[in-house]
């Protein structure tokens, strides 16, 4: 469940954003930035392993 | 070139179809992955998906994209029961504290909002209408006139006419902002014995004390033969009069004149209709009819309004029942004419019949597949079919519908995955489909997303999967002018 007011909000995809930006505040020019959670691209290869 | 090594071939992965989770590790195939997050498939590759930017300063438990005459917004549910519109970010414009979630239809270029707790209509709530403008909700449609807004009466006029020699009933209707006729009115309702040769003179009309009352009309019966006349004054058949509209809420006094013959315009199925609408899980439209669902007193019933009349509900014929079993209707949506009632493991038809609703036949379409409150996949930013199908969210995965369910659903590669869903939380996952992007983007009830492409083919083999995480709880998505919005609530932990 949701835990704090950082990260509240509404937000849009915008293509080709290398992070995630979840705060901003207008009148301090305050801004979070959060490294987007890694992607994970994991295959599973059959066969003996050696 | 692929390197080899020592007594190993080199395996050349050159598609990328995403998550696989079906049977154990080694029965994923080696195009698939595995593990899988955060993904976004390109042409013969992936990526990282694309990172997210605040957009409104406002945490959300529901977002809808609002399609207005001025444009498109977005509602806005808060946490605290707080409704907001996008174009106006700072007035609520609506508050129902128990609400943590709500049901959201368009119409003639208002909202219809009914709030709810993802389950059924909020106790001793209804439906509200909102016009887009920053002004405040009001509950849709509207009281009758009452003897205490005027006590009507009818008196034969001085002046000459041709009221048809009989006697006649008279009422009233009021009219909303919102082109909502009420129930007839007022309690008690006055009789004339016309001589055929005078108009009649009305006065004490009612007011209503209500500011959206913008309109009366005047309504009435046909001759009824003295020697037949039971004295209930709401047996018989009204029809508005010609010169009964009163562009006004103030006039108390009216002169009417009107053959029978004249009387064209049938009121009679204002008598039984609803002063508010309850609250209900859900709104859709059919056949240009609102459609309610899932109140708290009544969870397996279904309102319809009249056609063309989205607040207008009769309380005794705009009525049906999906059969009773303990379970609240889950959604309806239209699809090639047909209405769908869903709950979360059942389908049903009805079928308009020109008659009222309460007459429409049932059929039963599957007793073992349904789907949740948010689950049935919307184009953009209107509802249902899309290049001919309706994709649904059910608990055994998501199916294509055409009017029945295709298999093997959509989510055959990752059953697994789908079937460790939460099922008592099946109201958060909202699914929404891009068919220009060719995806479907679904929220799950951990906060979590999950992000299907299927630019290579709608079908089980050729979609591609993958969970997308953020550090946002992510409540709701939608989209907006072709843009995808996450509302959130907080941060994941």
């Amino acid at each position: 469940m949701a835990r704090t007011d950082q990260g509240s909000g509404i937000y849009k995809i915008v293509s080709e954003r290398k992070l995630d930006e979840i705060y901003k505040n207008a009148s301090t020019g305050v801004t979070i930035l959060r490294k987007k959670p890694d992607p994970i691209a994991e295959f599973y290869l059959a066969g003996d392993s050696k | 070139m692929a390197q080899e090594f020592k007594d190993n071939s080199a395996i050349v992965i050159d598609e990328f179809n995403g998550l696989w989770s079906r049977g154990g590790s080694d029965s994923v195939p080696l195009d698939h992955f595995s593990d899988c997050n955060n993904v976004k498939f390109i042409q013969s590759g992936f990526e990282w998906r694309d990172g997210i930017e605040p957009f409104i300063p406002r945490e959300a438990v529901r977002i809808y994209p609002f399609t207005k005459q001025t444009g498109t917004s977005l509602l806005i549910l808060d946490s605290s029961g707080n409704f907001y519109d996008s174009d106006y970010p700072n007035f609520v414009f609506l508050t129902v504290a128990t609400a943590t979630d709500f049901g959201f239809q368009a119409f003639a270029g208002r909202a219809y909002v009914t709030p709810c707790d993802g389950n059924t209509g909020i106790q001793n709530e209804f439906v509200y209408v909102y016009e887009g403008d920053g002004t405040a909700a009001r509950k849709a449609a509207g009281f009758a006139p009452t003897n205490a807004d005027g006590a009507l009466a009818a008196v034969n006029s001085a002046t000459a006419g041709n009221v048809e020699a009989g006697i006649h009933v008279f009422a009233v209707v009021y009219e909303t902002d919102t082109g909502f006729l009420t129930a007839i009115g007022p309690d008690t309702l006055p009789s004339v014995t016309a001589d055929g040769t005078h108009k009649v003179d009305l006065s004490n009309i009612p007011i209503s004390p209500n500011a959206y009352v913008v309109k009366r009309h005047v309504v009435a019966t046909k001759l009824i033969q003295p020697q037949f006349y039971t004295g209930d004054t709401r047996g018989y058949q009204f029809f508005f009069l010609p010169d009964g509209v009163i562009p006004d809420n103030t006039a108390t006094t009216l002169t009417v004149n009107f053959f029978d013959s004249e009387l064209l315009e049938d009121a009679s199925y204002l008598l039984d209709m609803l002063e508010e609408i309850p609250a209900g899980a859900g709104l859709s439209i059919y056949h240009n009819r609102m459609v309610q669902f899932a109140e708290f007193d009544n969870i397996s019933q279904i309102r319809v309004s009249v056609a063309g009349e989205p607040e207008a509900f009769n309380s005794v014929d705009g009525i049906v029942i999906f059969p009773l079993d303990g379970n609240p209707v889950t959604n309806v949506q239209e699809y090639r004419d047909i209405m769908y009632g869903f709950k979360l493991t059942k389908t049903n038809a009805w079928s308009d019949n020109g008659d009222e609703p309460s007459t429409w036949a049932m059929t039963v379409l599957d007793q073992g597949i349904g789907s949740g409150l948010h689950s049935i996949a919307k184009v953009l930013d209107s509802n249902g079919v899309n290049v001919n199908w309706l994709m649904i969210g059910s608990f055994g995965g998501i199916y294509l519908f055409n009017g029945a369910y295709q298999d093997p659903e959509l989510t055959w590669k990752i059953r697994d995955f789908w079937l460790a869903l939460d099922r008592d939380s099946w109201d958060k996952i909202q699914i929404i489909n891009s068919s220009i992007e060719q995806t479907l983007e679904m929220t799950l009830s951990d906060g979590t997303m999950l992000h299907c492409d299927y630019s290579n083919g709608l079908d089980a083999k050729n979609v591609r999967f993958s969970p997308w995480t953020f550090d946002p709880f992510i409540t709701s998505i939608a989209y907006l002018s072709d843009q995808l919005i996450l509302a959130a609530n907080g941060l994941r932990t």
